[in-house]
This record gives structure tokens, sequence and C-alpha cells, in this order.
């Protein structure tokens, strides 16, 4: 009997304690939302700054058209469109080409100048340039597609927009692939050359898999440049959807609260990419996190 | 653990050399120009079906000795035959266990063991067919989806071993292979080494530190001395397998050698 009160009382402090942790995350936040409250009442100016309750209930209606420029969520599903091309295209090339540069000094020698060089180049810097190379060309230009259902999808991932992102994201994915495939030990290579394997072997079964672990960070990485990089795309003149674009338009409109709603989605559609890469690594990648 | 008893075997007859190494040397060059002669003049026939145990001080070149062999680097002079033929790049033929084991992290033990078969292109149910068999002999049957991580390092090297041999090497190369085991695990897999080599005895090259390992393993045991690595003596070890390590000429065998080491 008193074994069993015993064992329900640790039992006890553990949701306790549990309660304890979540409360603490959800402190900080709490405060802010009443602080925030606290000013807006006082300053009494929904432009410069919003109550708390209209952006909240718009935030919680995502499906709905607030400014006449589409829904929240359509305008995020272009953006997130734009950014998974720019950045597939990104991991499609900085991959392999790092991990050759890593594996490989001469390539490594012939190639290593112009890219470090290229590295410091910020994304926008691109954007003249970009926009003179490839103009409002869309993949529904490149593609041929003039109407349907597809065409106002694909003509909305502009051909310039991908190229930025695919800047954004090429550099860290190149980076670290550069570093993945140094970091694999020479012995595993050793040991698949010894039981009979090509180049060709090595590349696919030892030197991928072996930089995986290091190659997860920089797409990481990647992403959350890639993710920024759209935002800022978006606000160029002549951008027509997305949540970027959403952002400015309603800035224009003086619709704070919507600028606010808009800037919180950016946020927490990054930290869920992130998070689901995170976990995707941690699934995939056991031998490595465990080993 | 796996039986390990060892029984006494027929040894078979030799059939001719299987590695010549000829005039062996290799000179590496520190950074500062300074060269360091880590083998010089090398000359050995190892004999198919031989257990050949390389023992020498550290440094004296032994490990360099078996990655030339194995293709891994090249000599400075001189060459290395198999069956006539001069070894420029790794082959099959020739497998290698290394001191530490090398399994790929991100594969389970069967696809460790049948990654020499998978490399070869054939059909993945005969790959794991392969592994599987080569699992049993090394009393590793239940341990096919562990993965390293998950396995203590005599278990590690099995798995190693096993990998070796599934690819059907006639010659395999070992790099102290026990060196990074504890006394008794390492005991353990010198009797499992030799039961398994009994079943069709292939080439061996063994190399060493261990005086005692040599003596209990070898048909011929090559004493190597260091700066420059040369073989300094090749002594035969005559006596019947299993050998008995309390025999006073078994302890008589090691101290000879380790006066020999000790010069």
């Amino acid at each position: 009997m008193e074994k069993y009160q015993s064992l329900s009382w640790t039992r006890g402090t553990e949701i306790w304690s549990s309660l304890k942790d979540q409360a603490l995350t959800l402190l900080v936040p709490l405060l802010c939302l009443l602080a925030w409250k606290f000013y807006a009442s006082r300053l009494d100016n929904p432009v410069v700054l919003p109550y708390p309750e209209t952006v909240l209930s718009i935030f919680f209606q995502p499906w709905k058209d607030v400014v006449g420029q589409g829904s929240l969520l359509q305008n995020m599903g272009i953006s997130l469109a734009r950014v998974l091309a720019g950045f597939f295209l990104a991991i499609l090339v900085g991959v392999p080409v790092g991990l050759l540069m890593g594996y490989c000094p001469l390539l490594f020698k012939l190639f290593n100048g112009v890219l470090n060089f290229l590295r410091f180049v910020a994304p926008l810097a691109w954007m003249p340039l970009t926009l003179l190379w490839f103009g409002i060309a869309s993949l529904a230009t490149l593609w041929g597609i003039n109407e349907g259902p597809a065409y106002h999808w694909l003509n909305n991932i502009k051909l310039a927009m991908v190229f930025l992102i695919f800047i954004g994201a090429f550099f860290p994915i190149w980076i670290e692939s550069i570093h993945a495939a140094q970091s694999v030990d020479r012995r595993f290579i050793e040991a698949a050359l010894v039981l009979g394997a090509s180049s060709r072997d090595v590349f696919f079964k030892v030197l991928l898999p072996g930089a995986a672990p290091h190659i997860v960070n920089g797409i990481r990485v990647g992403l959350g440049i890639a993710w920024r990089t759209v935002i800022s795309a978006e606000m160029i003149p002549g951008s027509l959807a997305g949540l970027g674009y959403l952002v400015w338009y309603s800035y224009s409109l003086w619709r704070t609260e919507v600028v606010l709603v808009g800037m919180a989605y950016i946020g927490i559609i990054g930290g869920a990419l992130d998070l689901f890469f995170r976990w995707l690594a941690q699934r995939e990648l056991h031998w490595f996190y465990r080993g | 653990m796996a039986q390990t008893q060892v029984f006494p075997f027929q040894k078979k007859a030799p059939a001719g050399t299987v590695l010549l190494i000829d005039h062996l040397s290799k000179t590496f060059f520190l950074k500062n120009g300074q060269a360091i002669e880590a083998l010089k003049e090398i000359h050995l026939e190892i004999q198919e079906n031989e257990f050949f145990c390389l023992v020498g001080p550290s440094g004296c070149g032994k490990s360099t000795l078996l990655r030339i062999i194995a293709g891994l680097e090249q000599p400075t002079s001189g060459a290395v035959f198999y069956r006539g033929e001069r070894i420029e790049k790794p082959r099959r033929e020739i497998g290698m266990v290394f001191q530490h084991y090398t399994l790929l992290p991100w594969r389970n033990v069967e696809d460790n063991v049948a990654l020499g078969l998978e490399l070869r292109g054939r059909p993945r149910r005969e790959c794991l067919e392969v592994a599987h068999k080569f699992l049993r002999i090394m009393g590793l049957e239940g341990f096919a989806k562990a993965y390293p991580y998950e396995l203590s390092g005599g278990m590690q090297q099995r798995v190693a071993i096993a990998r070796a041999l599934a690819n059907e090497p006639e010659v395999l190369l070992m790099d102290e292979p026990f060196g990074a085991l504890d006394a008794h695990t390492r005991i353990l897999l010198q009797k499992e080494l030799l039961r398994i080599w009994s079943l069709d005895q292939p080439t061996i090259i063994f190399v060493t530190h261990s005086v005692d390992e040599a003596v209990y393993l070898a048909d011929r045991i090559g004493v190597m001395e260091r700066r420059p690595g040369r073989i300094k003596e090749i002594i035969p070890v005559d006596f019947p397998r299993p050998r008995d390590r309390a025999l006073p000429e078994y302890g008589r065998l090691c101290q000879r050698l380790l006066d020999l080491l000790g010069d």
C-alpha cells in the first residue's frame, strides 16, 4: 500500500514537472501577447500596431481572401512551389558538384576559386541580371502551356525567381557537400575498393551515403536561405502573387494586420520545413545519430 | 558465443607460389624533404594455402607492405605479382580485413557482408544467400539486420571477416585484425579464424605485433625490423594445430621471436 502510494506520488510529480516545462515555453509568448494587447489599446492606431484579436482572427482563417489577392493559403502554395523548384535544382547541382570537389583535389582546384568568389554575391544582387536574362518567362513559357488550371500555377513560377532561389540555396549546399565528402573516412573507401568497387561504386555506395549527414546540414541552411530569398524576390515590382507579395501589397493598403499574419506564416512555414528535414534525417540517418 | 573448437586437420600440400613480392622498396618523403625508407628490398614468396604471419615492431612497415599487396599503395621500386600478374590496383582475388573493421555504418550486417557480390552485379537474392551463409559460418545468425553501431568490437570484426570471405578471395590479407580487441575475444577469434581457414585453406597473410598470435596461427613467420623496414628472418612453425600454448616448444619459439625483435 505504502509502495503504491509512493509510486503514484512519483507519477504525480512527473506530470507536474512536464506541465511546468510546457508552461515555461509558453510564458514568453504569453507575456508578449499581453504587452501587445496593452500597447495596442493604449496607442489605438491599428495601422502602426494592429490589435492582436484582429490579427489572430485572420491568422486562423487562412482560406479567406482578405485583400482581394487570393487567400493566404493560395499565396503560400505559390511561394512554396517557387522555393521547392529552386531548392531542388540547387540540391541536384550542389550535391554532386560539392561531393566531386571534396573527393577529387583536381576538381577542387579548378572550381573553388570561381565559386568561392561568387558565394559572396547576395542572391538579390543577381536580380537585375536575372531580370535581363529571364524577363518574365515562367515555367509555363518554358513548357509551352498557355491555358488550363496548370497554367495559373506554372505561370506564377517565374524563371527569374527560381534562379534567384537557386543561387541562394546552392552555395551552402555546395560548401557543405565539399566538407561532407572530405569527412567520409578514407578507410571506408579503401574497404570498398578492396572488395572490387569502381569509381562509380565509390561515389554512389560510399561517398554519397557516408556524406549524407553533413549534406543534410547544408540542405537545411540552403532551405532557410531559399525561403528568405523567395520572400524578398516577391517584393520586387511586377510580382503578382506569393506570401512576400501579399505582405508588400497589404502594406501599400495600410492593412498592417495582414502584414503581420503574412510574417507569422513565413516564419511558421520556414520552421515547419526545417522540422521536416530534421525528422527525415533522424529517421534515415539513425546510424549517424545513434552510432 | 559460437562454438570455437578447432579440430586437427590435414594441411593441404603447397601447390606453388601464389604471391611473389619481388625486391620491393617503398620510400616516403616527409614535408621537409627527408626520405624515410619504410620498406627496403623485401623479397618473399607466399605459397598457396599458406598461413603467413608478419610480426614486427610498430613502424616497421608491415601495414604498408600489406597495403601494397592489396593494391592500395604503389611501391617505389620492385613489384608484387599475383600468379604472375603485376598488382597495380585492388583486385577481387585479394581480400582484406582491416584493424578498424571499416564496416559501412549505414548498412546493416547482411548488406555489409553482401557488398562484394553486390559490386559484381549479382542479383540481390544471391547476394543475401551468400551473405547469410558466411554469417552462419562466423556464428552471426540472428544479427543480419543489426547495424554496426549496435555490435561490440569483436562482433564487428566477425562481420568484417565474413564480408571479406563472402567475396571468395584466394588471398586474404589481415592487418592486425584483432589488435583492438580485448584478450579474451582475441583468443576466441584466433580459434575461429583457424576453424574457418581449415575449411578451404585460403592463403592468408596476417600482420600482428603479438608474437603469441603469430606462433599460434602461422605456418611461417616473417620477422621484420624497422628503419629500414626489412625481413630479418623467416621462421617455419611446424608443430600441429590446434597448438597448445602450455607446451615448452611453444614458449621457446615465442622467446626466440621476442629475442629477434629485441635486437
